[in-house]
């Protein structure tokens, strides 16, 4: 129950504190359930209490008495330690794939003068032709 | 036959930007004002082709002439140089006179009756054109000033179809100034525009006019170069082709050209340019106004470096193979990347920007090395400064307010070598207004005269302490002045000495009402920006040592910044000392070849627009740092310029509001109250730029650039 409130929580927490430039939803998420199968105990004390502490946690970050630093320690920075999977095998955005495209030469940008030259010229040579025939 | 005259000498002065006239705000008499109005200006009404005219009082014939909107034909006036009245094109009559005036030289008197459509006006200046073509040369099809000559467009206006000169055309031996200018001097017209240029803005006596009459001359007299790091301006000045640039000669005509408008990174200041492009090339670069930072000047490195973005370009990626450098592809080089990264954690990973390095790529870096969980990034040069407040590292007094300082103090800089066009504002400063100007450093050699007060923090801590006689020049200063160069920053006790200037500033009154007179003064077009985006190191990075460096534009590093055992990443656009040290090198585009932002030295961004496609396989530096983001799993939020322009804002929103400037504040002494005093080094002040010439990857590339400098050492 608390896990579900956590993540209906979770976009809000994110936006309110700028998180989206560190983590995801998601990724979040993921972490959230993390710290929860960390636990491994069948005493319903503990696990009472656990609750509680959970329980107040979420309310002192719904009513924002946590700074965005505190969530970062907290819940981001752990997860960036195994960031860094460089995994080839995932999809690209096309992003990627457009800027690994080797562009033809003189037609990257759009600002490109060589085009219009281009056209011009070709208008000319046209033009040319034409006077010759 | 007069409609098509002035029809046609509408469009003459297509060179020169006229002014427009603001008629002063109409005073209301009895109207009550709770804020003060400007004092009314005097003006007087003239009559200009039978409609009247108000000016204000002392102005020109010509000025009144133009505020009616009547373009009167000129080859000598100038309105940025004094007044010479020389070539005499500008005649027009003038009720009751017995003669033309000359309209750049006549004061107007009230109620003048100006007429510039008669038939004598008409008649003097075909006889004045008629005696400038008796001795200039018929080379236009030749010449480099054709299709934007002064004396061409005017001579179809008013010149005769026939010569009535029987006798042989004078000739005049060419003058030798230097590896910029080009001289053919027989076509010169002796409107001595670029000798009043010389003596007047760049401050260096060099040119003069010697004989008299036909045996008129403009030259040097003794044989010397013309030594002034603004001496390319007088090919723009130059109505005719009797100055032309040198590397650009023969190259292109100027109705092949595109022209682009843009932004000039080879100083701090932000010069305003326009590229022009033919083709793929660029060919050359001119001034664009803009009153608040060049006005129509652009110093020379910044016009003939242009050669240099042809040359020791980075066209492919590269990584370091068995034999040295190879040529790869980006997902190989990406691939190394990622395979280094990896090894790396946190703070190990190193962000360096570079003094070309544009906002966008700086902002994507940092979010990159964030995402990577690394706060390890700073500014080249800068190893103490902070950037917590924007008024401590800004030219504070903006560019025009140079020039109402009474008292400047410049410590650590040589605006000569490290930005020449504000050379000339502190000039004028210096010599319009008297203001007095005194350097702590090496000792200075400005076109104006310059009180040198001793070499270092010694000096420093003296006019701190009170007891040195410039500070009660200071203080009694309306409006002093301090100009802190990039070379003193870059010290290793650039903290402490900043901090000592702060608390001179508080005890002169540098900043008081109205007045913000502590400038700093950057060597580099990228740094502020960087400042401004907080490219500085976190506390724990500042302990770390990097295994992987990214260099972004990165040229000037030093070497400890850099561990000898890191992996380097390259990020630019030149082979120069980055890609040297470089494991990778990706290929990044220069600032023609790309639309990035600018900070100036005073925090007024501006934008460069991309005057022709990068070239090879280089991309646009943002997009190199966003698509490697993706490879090492940290993929930035922005596909395109608008997108990563939105971050900018979001962090740095001054940044959306290009080519304004963004206000300071000046926190009163607390800006360093929490860092204790630290200790100063006896070692002299210098400038930081060595070889005006030579600065940066673009210019240590540029072939002309070497030429000046080679010239400048014999």
């Amino acid at each position: 129950m608390l896990f579900r409130e956590v993540c209906r929580e979770m976009p809000w927490i994110v936006e309110n504190y700028w998180l989206n430039e560190v983590t995801t939803v998601s990724k979040l998420r993921s972490q959230v359930a993390n710290e929860f199968r960390k636990v491994q105990t069948d005493n319903s004390k503990v696990v009472d209490v656990l609750i509680f502490k959970g329980q107040a946690e979420i309310t002192d970050i719904l009513g924002h008495h946590f700074n965005r630093h505190h969530l970062i320690t907290k819940y981001v920075a752990p997860m960036t330690e195994d960031k860094i999977l460089i995994n080839q095998t995932t999809k690209k955005s096309a992003f990627l794939t457009n800027f690994l495209k080797t562009p033809p030469p003189g037609s990257t940008g759009g600002f490109c003068s060589n085009q219009e030259g281009w056209a011009l010229s070709m208008k000319c040579l046209t033009r040319i032709v034409c006077f010759a025939s | 036959m007069f409609g098509r005259f002035s029809s046609a000498a509408r469009t003459l002065t297509r060179a020169s930007t006229s002014r427009v006239f603001v008629p002063p705000p109409q005073v209301v008499v009895g109207a009550k004002f709770f804020s003060s109005t400007p004092p009314p200006v005097d003006t007087i009404t003239v009559t200009v082709d039978g409609s009247p005219v108000e000016i204000p009082k002392g102005s020109t014939v010509l000025h009144a002439c133009e505020t009616a909107g009547v373009e009167i034909p000129r080859f000598c006036y100038h309105q940025r140089l004094s007044i010479a009245g020389n070539c005499r094109m500008c005649l027009v009559e003038v009720e009751k006179a017995p003669k033309p005036v000359a309209s750049c030289a006549m004061p107007a008197m009230p109620n003048m009756n100006i007429k510039t459509t008669t038939p004598l006006v008409k008649k003097a200046r075909e006889g004045v054109m008629e005696f400038l073509l008796a001795n200039h040369p018929l080379d236009c099809p030749i010449c480099d000033q054709g299709g934007e000559c002064d004396l061409q467009d005017q001579a179809m206006v008013f010149g005769s179809d026939r010569g009535r000169f029987v006798e042989t055309k004078r000739g005049v031996e060419d003058k030798e100034l230097g590896p910029l200018v080009k001289t053919v001097m027989t076509r010169c017209i002796h409107c001595t525009r670029c000798v009043r240029f010389a003596k007047e803005v760049a401050g260096v006596e060099d040119l003069g006019t010697t004989g008299r009459g036909r045996d008129t001359e403009i030259g040097t007299y003794v044989s010397k170069l013309f030594r002034s790091e603004m001496s390319g301006n007088v090919i723009d000045l130059c109505p005719v082709g009797a100055l032309t640039s040198k590397p650009y000669a023969f190259t292109a005509r100027s109705w092949e050209l595109k022209k682009t408008e843009s932004v000039d990174v080879s100083d701090a200041l932000g010069s305003n340019i326009l590229v022009d492009t033919k083709g793929t090339e660029v060919m050359r670069i001119t001034p664009r106004l803009n009153e608040e930072i060049n006005e129509e000047w652009i110093s020379d490195k910044a016009r003939f470096q242009y050669d240099g973005l042809k040359r020791q370009r980075i066209d492919v990626p590269m990584a370091k193979a068995a034999g040295g450098l190879a040529a790869v592809s980006w997902e190989e080089a990406f691939e190394k990347i990622a395979e280094a990264v990896s090894k790396a954690s946190k703070d190990e990973i190193k962000g360096i920007a570079g003094k070309l390095a544009d906002a966008e790529s700086i902002v994507a870096m940092k979010d990159l090395l964030n995402r990577l969980g690394s706060g390890n990034h700073m500014c080249e040069g800068f190893p103490t400064l902070g950037a917590d407040i924007r008024s401590s590292y800004l030219m504070n007094s903006s560019i025009v307010g140079v020039e109402d300082a009474d008292a400047i103090l410049l410590v650590g800089t040589n605006p000569r070598v490290e930005a020449p066009v504000l050379n000339a504002r502190l000039r004028r400063a210096c010599l319009s207004t008297g203001a007095t100007v005194a350097n702590v450093g090496s000792p200075l050699n400005l076109t104006f005269p310059v009180e040198e007060l001793g070499m270092g923090a010694a000096t420093l801590k003296e006019l701190d302490a009170q007891s040195h006689p410039f500070f009660k020049t200071m203080k009694e200063a309306a409006n002093p002045m301090i100009v802190v160069g990039a070379g003193l920053v870059g010290r290793e006790d650039g903290l402490a000495l900043l901090q000592t200037l702060h608390s001179l500033a508080e005890k002169t009154g540098v900043v008081g009402e109205g007045w913000n007179g502590f400038n700093m003064l950057h060597d580099s077009a990228g740094r502020v920006a960087g400042l401004d985006l907080g490219f500085l190191p976190s506390e724990s990075a500042k302990k770390a040592a990097a295994k992987v460096v990214f260099l972004l534009n990165s040229d000037d590093f030093d070497e400890a910044d850099v561990p000898a055992d890191a992996f380097v990443v390259y990020v630019g656009s030149h082979g120069d000392k980055g890609a040297t040290r470089a494991d990778v090198i990706l290929p990044g585009a220069a600032y023609t070849e790309k639309s990035s932002t600018y900070v100036n030295t005073e925090g007024r961004p501006q934008r460069t627009k991309a005057a022709v496609a990068p070239i090879g396989q280089a991309r646009d530096d943002w997009t190199i740092v966003r698509a490697l983001s993706e490879v090492l799993g940290a993929s930035l939020p922005y596909d395109d310029l608008n997108a990563v322009r939105a971050r900018l804002a979001e962090v740095a929103p001054h940044m959306e509001r290009t080519t304004e400037v963004e206000p300071s504040t000046w926190l009163n002494g607390s800006t360093y109250a929490h860092i204790p005093a630290g200790t100063t080094s006896d070692a002299p002040f210098t400038s930081s730029v060595a070889n005006f010439y030579m600065t940066d990857a673009v210019s240590r590339a540029s072939v002309t650039m070497a030429k000046c400098t080679s010239t400048k050492l014999t």
